[in-house]
């Protein structure tokens, strides 16, 4: 094991999860030809990149998303845990967000598409050892999204100035009724109950249905029922 | 408690003032009855501040508020209102009235200080009481649970301020304040009660003007203005000072005391009551009223009046006389009374005896019947009680009179115990009376005790509250007459405040406290007694023998000394004054020589201690002087001591003739004449011899004489005393006579009333006659037949219509029955008669009279009102007429019979109660064969099917016959030969006329026929029935057939579901597979392909051809790789799978946006970290898929907003602003397949669809499927 020690601490070690052979040989080339970085081991599944990791504790692994036996997300939650020091870096075909977030919450520092350039692992490569978060600019405007839309809301300062009536209704599209069944509920034409709904959804400066809802749920209107 | 008496005594009309000497100074020591007299030493000087006192009960809010509109502001009275208020309430009294006086009104609150022209009101729950010119609280108490507020006060009043104040009864219930007003009244105040007519509640201004002492009955409005002018003419009256006046006053003779002196002789004068001895402030003091009254201003206005007014004398005499009393007043001294006296009075007596008893001045009786009770009571412990005898006496005729009554009002239940109220008193119309055993026990009389005999051998005399009325004299005088009347060791009781003088030595002091006293036994000269045969009556009295009377106030007024010295100066010898009992009256100087006083008793009789040897002389020369009137003289030779000379007297009796008043006194002068000495020894010389036996003989002789001379007078005196004894019993007699006297009245009220019973008793009769004249008429009206016999069956009475059957008129009347004929066939009359009188049991028959006609004869007892049997009455009443419809009724009754028995299809048969036949029918006998003489009598059992029988059908039959009143019968029954019929008929319940069941009726005929065609028609219906069973079975196997093929089409609707399901799902499991394989396959390979190019670039030299191709090939290959995750992603988004519904919908979101440039936006609600299962999810994100891509296609939308959450269900709801559409309409259309597949998709999954869209006004999707909340997340709590 001690053969294992890393000798150049200038020299990035890192290990390789794919469960594509073909993949893993192309990176191996990729990073073979960097002076400043060094293929430590590869791992064929999550698993294996779980126990590689704690065998020769690389710098970074480079992990893919999807793998038999155990999801990248799975190992590097687990890398992470055992051996915080270790970076992730999630390299991977799913460009849609969600993975990225997924692989991000556990713990991953960076996010590179396979279809990316080489260079652009690269890059992330070094950026990550530094200790930044990197993420390929292909999904990164996605992710910034995201995490925008995950805090927004605009309108809970609201409450302002509804009336009795906007302010039942409103309630009552928040908690899931149709316009009829507040109209039945709350004894108004269904046209009146859409007007009452309308003018406190401007009042609250809302435009669509979720955002009202958001802000119900930050208000607790769900709790109180 | 003033018992008053008139003192009949002499009055010198000059100088009667002496005779009024009494001592005013204020002082009570016990034992000196002069010194008693002023009861209210205080109040004379009290200024004239007048005090009105308003007592009032129910009713007097009213009356007190029209008091008082009638009293000016300045009136200067004080005005004190008492009325019962309830403890419970606050009392509003004052504010009330001083809305009706402009006075100032307060409620007293513990002490005040009374000041004029102020109203003072009692608070609630106190009594208030006068003191000192103050008003004072006083805790209340009540007295036998009856309310003496009013009492009490006026009590107070009455002591505080006595004329200056006046008591005021108004409305209200009860009888409080008439007690006080008797004390006012007594103490010389005014005294007024509303008038009962006005008044709300009479009961307490008639209680008060029932006690006789109200001066005025006034409507309350009128009042003020009588006690102002009362109060006014208090001011200016003017009366001489109650000091007894000086000499020179007397002499000077100014006019008030002329007038008083007229006065009291005015009323002497016409009453026969005699003042004279009454005390002098009390007699000014109740004239004083009288002026106030009047409303004169003195005396001598006074006298004018009374001269000019009959009435007012006796008005006046009645103020004079104000009695009050009650019963058992001061009870300690009563109870002294009853412990320490009265089981005296009873030792020694037996059942012969008399307990005899004086109650002197007993008013209106209360104390004699006070007295007869405890004595009663003490009689009724004692084996043999001695007989009871009271005398009660007054001077006032009409409070004796209301003694005699013996009624009393209620109120005197404060005094007397239930218990002895119940047992001595009876209770009538709100009055006491008392029985007739008290009643009879004491004895009432007019009498004066200073002027009538007095009663004698009594054992107790009661005087109570009298002799402070009298003065010293007239006191001295009643003792002695107590004396007199008491026998040894009898009791005098006197009142509280009197006594006997200690050093009396007539009366021992027994109990000082209660003034009893034991009559000390020692002989003493008679005294003066009362003895005049006839006393002169007051004017009032039926009686009249009055003497005149000014020769009896002269005859009494003469005084001795003065009359003795008038004749002194006409005759100069020794002489001595006496009466005519020889009881010497007055001696001259040398008188006393001729006295003697030996052993023995003292006397003043003159021929006892006159000197012997002039004793017979003098007897003789008194009787004469008596008997004829003119002087007498003897002379009395005499040797005044032996061997001296003897002395000639001559003995002159001089009867008295002038003034008329003393006639009957005598005086005797003793004139000496001295014989010549010489000659007086020349006849002793020569008589000597002769003479010494002469004068021996003499000597002899006069002892003889003077021994019988002892005995005369001895006899004498016993006979005098035996005289005044008779005058005593005689006394007795007189009251008795009175009594007798009232009974006599009693008797003629009697009379009164049975002639009263008499006229209502015609009345009666008139009104029986006229009874009896209707009882005649209706007798005559009812035709009815009818004789009334007496015990001995004699007619007494009968209706005109016995004519008619017995030969009766008259003068039959109390002929015997048997006499008469008649023309009945009713020979057992007399018997049924006999036999009613007998057992008094009614005896009726019917009876023909000979003239056909049919009669109903009743005999019944005559019965009296009161029960009795006096005898028989026969009635006899024409049936005629009944009988006739009898006769009708059995006609149509055979006819029924023949009708019934005509009816020969149907059977009609009766049964008795026993269900034995009783009647059968011919029709009977036609449809069953047999005969009438074959079924009477018994059982209808035979007519059963033997199988019938055993059931007990027909027991069945009657049961419901009797309980429902009717039962049918249709069945087999059996004929006579054995044959059986069908039957068709009922069995009914008879009942007679009083509801009773009496028995049953069948009705029935042969119905074999009827019932053959039935059964027919029945097995017709029977086969019907049987085929459409059958027809009907066929039809439930086709049924089941069909639902079989139903079930079947169900199950292959629910295997399509199933296939359905699967194929979605297996087209789900495709797309994913596809996705896999190309992300995981394709993509990968790409992937590896990318790095090879990117590595095969590298190697070329740069910028060289291949260098260029590799890379154009990298890209390719990148693009490429794109649209593989693009294809991938759109079959089936992996994410799904791996990362759930909610991070798959965000990016597909984002990316539709994007691909559409509309704004979208999603947000979930409740889904963070939580995966439905993956149908739901995958059938959601299909949902969702398929409604954006709606909107993309159709909606023109320029916002989307999808929502989901996961609550009590997961809803999902769709919302665009687009140009919305006619839902009806899109379900229906073809077109829409895309709506419809979204349905049958969540239909698989249990959900539903709603869409909510309207052409221009946007569309929401509302997706809904159930399904268990999230159990970690509690977001409907």
């Amino acid at each position: 094991m001690s053969d294992n020690i890393p000798t150049n601490p200038t020299v990035l070690r890192i290990l390789l999860a794919d469960d594509h052979s073909f993949i893993r040989e192309g990176l191996k080339g990729l990073i073979g030809k960097q002076s400043d970085m060094e293929v430590v081991g590869e791992a064929n599944d999550g698993q294996e990149a779980v126990s590689k990791a704690a065998e020769y504790l690389p710098d970074i692994v480079v992990m893919d998303v999807t793998m038999p036996r155990m999801s990248g997300m799975q190992a590097t939650k687990q890398i992470k845990k055992a051996h915080p020091r270790i970076k992730v870096l999630g390299l991977s075909m799913h460009e849609d967000s969600s993975y990225l977030r997924g692989l991000l919450e556990a713990g991953a520092s960076g996010y590179v598409l396979k279809r990316s350039a080489p260079q652009e692992l690269i890059q992330a490569l070094r950026s990550v050892a530094e200790g930044n978060t990197y993420l390929d600019p292909a999904v990164a405007a996605r992710a910034a999204t995201v995490f925008i839309s995950k805090t927004p809301l605009r309108g809970e300062v609201a409450g302002a100035a509804l009336s009795e009536r906007e302010n039942a209704v409103i309630r009552l599209v928040a908690l899931g009724y149709t316009n009829r069944e507040i109209a039945e509920r709350i004894d108004l034409s269904v046209k009146t109950a859409e007007t009452y709904r309308a003018r406190a959804m401007e009042k609250l400066g809302f435009s669509t249905r979720a955002d009202l809802v958001r802000h119900a749920a930050v208000l607790g209107w769900f709790g109180e029922n | 408690m003033t018992n008053v008496c008139c003192l009949p005594l002499c009055l010198l009309l000059g100088n009667w003032g002496t005779t009024l000497e009494m001592s005013l100074t204020s002082a009570a020591s016990v034992g000196e009855p002069e010194d008693i007299i002023e009861a209210h030493p205080k109040r004379e000087q009290a200024d004239a501040l007048t005090v009105v006192g308003l007592g009032a009960s129910a009713g007097g809010i009213q009356a007190l508020q029209e008091f008082f509109a009638g009293v000016p502001e300045d009136s200067g009275l004080v005005f004190v209102v008492v009325v019962h208020l309830s403890p419970k309430h606050e009392s509003h009294l004052a504010e009330v009235l001083s809305h009706s006086t402009t006075m100032s009104v307060e409620q007293v609150k513990d002490r005040i200080r009374v000041e004029p022209n102020r109203v003072y009101v009692i608070p609630p729950s106190k009594h208030l009481i006068v003191e000192d010119g103050s008003l004072r609280l006083v805790e209340p108490e009540l007295m036998h649970g009856r309310r003496i507020t009013i009492d009490l006060f006026f009590r107070t009043l009455a002591e505080a301020h006595g004329p200056q104040s006046v008591g005021v009864v108004l409305s209200g219930s009860g009888a409080d304040g008439a007690l006080g007003l008797k004390l006012l009244k007594e103490d010389g105040a005014l005294t007024i009660a509303q008038d009962p007519g006005e008044a709300e509640y009479a009961e307490m201004p008639r209680s008060a003007i029932g006690t006789g002492l109200v001066d005025y009955v006034l409507p309350a409005r009128d009042m003020a203005q009588q006690i102002i002018s009362y109060r006014d003419a208090s001011r200016r009256m003017r009366l001489p000072s109650e000091a007894a006046p000086s000499p020179e006053q007397r002499e000077d003779g100014p006019d008030a005391e002329i007038a008083l002196g007229k006065i009291l002789a005015q009323v002497h004068d016409l009453t026969g009551h005699d003042f004279a001895h009454y005390k002098r402030a009390t007699v000014l003091r109740r004239i004083g009223r009288r002026l106030q009254v009047h409303n004169l201003e003195n005396l001598p206005a006074y006298l004018d009046f009374l001269r000019r007014n009959a009435a007012e004398v006796n008005e006046l005499l009645s103020d004079l006389l104000i009695s009050v009393t009650q019963f058992f007043r001061d009870p300690e001294a009563w109870q002294a009374l009853e412990h320490e006296v009265i089981p005296q009075l009873f030792e020694g007596k037996g059942t012969g005896d008399d307990l005899r008893a004086w109650v002197c001045g007993c008013a209106t009786g209360e104390e004699a019947y006070s007295l007869a009770i405890l004595l009663l009571e003490r009689a009724a412990q004692t084996d043999e009680p001695p007989r009871i005898q009271i005398f009660a006496t007054d001077m006032d005729a009409d409070a004796i009179a209301h003694a005699r009554e013996g009624s009393y009002p209620e109120t005197i239940a404060d005094h007397v115990s239930p218990e002895r109220l119940r047992k001595w008193f009876y209770h009538d119309r709100n009055r006491y009376i008392i029985r007739k055993e008290v009643r009879e026990s004491v004895l009432f009389a007019l009498h004066d005790v200073l002027r009538d005999t007095p009663f004698s051998r009594l054992d107790l005399v009661t005087c109570r509250n009298l002799l402070i009325y009298l003065n010293r004299s007239a006191q001295e005088r009643v003792f002695d007459i107590f004396h007199f009347a008491i026998r040894p060791e009898g009791y005098l009781l006197l009142g509280a405040s009197e006594a006997v003088d200690v050093a009396s030595p007539l009366f021992a002091t027994t109990d000082k406290t209660y003034r009893i006293h034991v009559r000390r036994s020692l002989t003493r000269p008679i005294p003066f007694i009362p003895t005049a045969p006839g006393r002169p009556l007051p004017i009032r009295s039926r009686t009249s023998h009055a003497l005149p009377s000014v020769d009896l106030l002269e005859h009494k007024s003469v005084s001795a000394v003065d009359l003795h010295r008038d004749l002194l100066e006409r005759y100069a010898p020794p002489s001595i004054l006496v009466d005519e009992r020889y009881e010497i009256i007055h001696l001259s100087n040398r008188a006393g020589q001729f006295l003697r006083y030996s052993g023995g008793e003292p006397t003043n009789n003159l021929l006892r201690v006159v000197q012997p040897y002039l004793r017979m002389d003098l007897s003789t020369a008194l009787y004469a002087a008596a008997a004829e009137g003119v002087d007498q003289k003897r002379t009395v030779r005499f040797i005044r001591e032996p061997g001296s000379p003897s002395s000639r007297i001559n003995l002159i009796v001089r009867p008295v003739g002038e003034p008329a008043g003393v006639r009957g006194y005598f005086l005797v002068l003793f004139e000496e004449e001295m014989a010549p000495a010489a000659e007086a020894d020349n006849v002793d010389a020569e008589y000597s011899d002769a003479a010494r036996q002469l004068q021996q003989e003499i000597d002899r002789l006069h002892e003889q004489q003077r021994s019988g001379v002892e005995q005369h007078e001895s006899s004498v005196e016993e006979l005098r005393a035996s005289n005044e004894e008779l005058q005593a019993i005689n006394e007795e007699m007189r009251s008795a006579t009175e009594e007798l006297e009232t009974s006599k009245e009693e008797l003629q009220s009697v009379n009164e009333e049975l002639s009263t019973v008499n006229q209502e008793l015609k009345n009666r009769i008139v009104e029986v006659s006229h009874v009896n004249a209707d009882l005649h008429n209706l007798l005559v009206s009812t035709e009815i037949a009818t004789l009334f016999l007496d015990r001995d069956l004699r007619i007494k009475r009968y209706t005109p219509s016995i004519e008619n059957l017995f030969n009766i008129i008259a003068s039959d009347i109390n002929r015997p029955l048997v006499h008469m004929t008649h023309n009945l066939d009713y020979p057992e009359m007399l018997k049924d008669a006999e036999t009613v009188l007998q057992r008094l049991t009614p005896v009726e028959r019917e009876v023909r009279s000979l003239d056909g006609h049919h009669l109903l004869a009743r005999v019944l007892p005559y019965r009296t009102l009161e029960d009795r049997i006096e005898g028989v009455v026969l009635t006899f009443v024409d049936i005629s007429e009944r009988k006739k419809s009898e006769e009708a009724l059995r006609a149509s009754e055979e006819r029924f019979r023949l009708l019934v028995g005509g009816a020969a299809d149907y059977a009609m048969f009766m049964l008795d109660s026993e269900h034995r036949i009783t009647f059968w029918s011919l029709g009977a006998e036609h449809v069953f064969g047999w005969n009438e003489s074959e079924t009477l009598g018994k059982s209808c059992a035979m007519i059963f099917t033997p199988e019938d029988r055993k059931a007990g059908v027909q027991e069945r039959e009657m049961q419901q016959a009797l309980e429902h009143g009717s039962a049918p019968d249709r069945r087999w029954h059996i004929r006579k030969d054995g044959t059986r019929l069908w039957v068709d008929g009922a069995m009914m319940r008879l009942d007679d006329e009083r509801g009773e069941m009496r028995g049953f009726a069948k009705i029935a005929r042969d119905a074999t026929e009827e019932w053959k065609a039935q059964e027919a028609l029945r097995q017709a219906h029977d086969e019907l029935e049987h085929r459409v069973t059958e027809r009907t079975a066929s039809l439930s196997e086709a049924l089941a057939a069909l639902e079989a093929a139903l079930a079947e089409r169900r199950q292959a609707e629910a295997a399509r579901q199933d296939l359905l399901i699967r194929l979605a799902s297996a087209e789900e499991d495709e797309r994913r597979r596809l996705s896999r394989e190309l992300h995981d396959q394709t993509g990968q390979h790409l992937a590896g392909l990318l790095l090879g190019l990117d590595e095969l670039r590298l190697a070329q030299p740069e910028g060289s051809a291949a260098a260029g191709l590799a890379e154009r090939l990298r890209q390719a290959a990148a693009d490429l790789s794109q649209e593989v995750h693009q294809l991938a992603w759109d079959l089936r988004p992996p994410s799904l799978d791996d990362m759930g519904l909610q991070a798959t919908l965000l990016t597909y979101v984002r990316d539709w946006q994007e691909r559409h440039s509309v704004e979208a936006d999603f947000h979930a609600q409740n889904l963070e970290g939580k995966r439905l299962t993956p149908e739901i999810e995958t059938t959601l994100y299909r949902v969702v898929q398929e409604a954006l891509t709606n909107v993309a296609r159709h909606a023109q939308a320029t916002r989307v907003s999808v929502v989901l959450e996961w609550r009590r269900e997961v809803v999902l709801f769709v919302e665009d602003n687009g140009a919305g559409f006619d839902t009806e309409a899109a379900l229906a259309s073809t077109e829409r397949l895309g709506l419809r597949g979204m349905r049958e998709r969540l239909a698989l999954a249990g959900g539903t669809l709603v869409i909510e869209s309207e052409p221009g006004k946007g569309t929401t999707l509302i997706v809904r499927i159930p399904l268990p909340a999230p159990p970690e997340d509690n977001v409907d709590v």
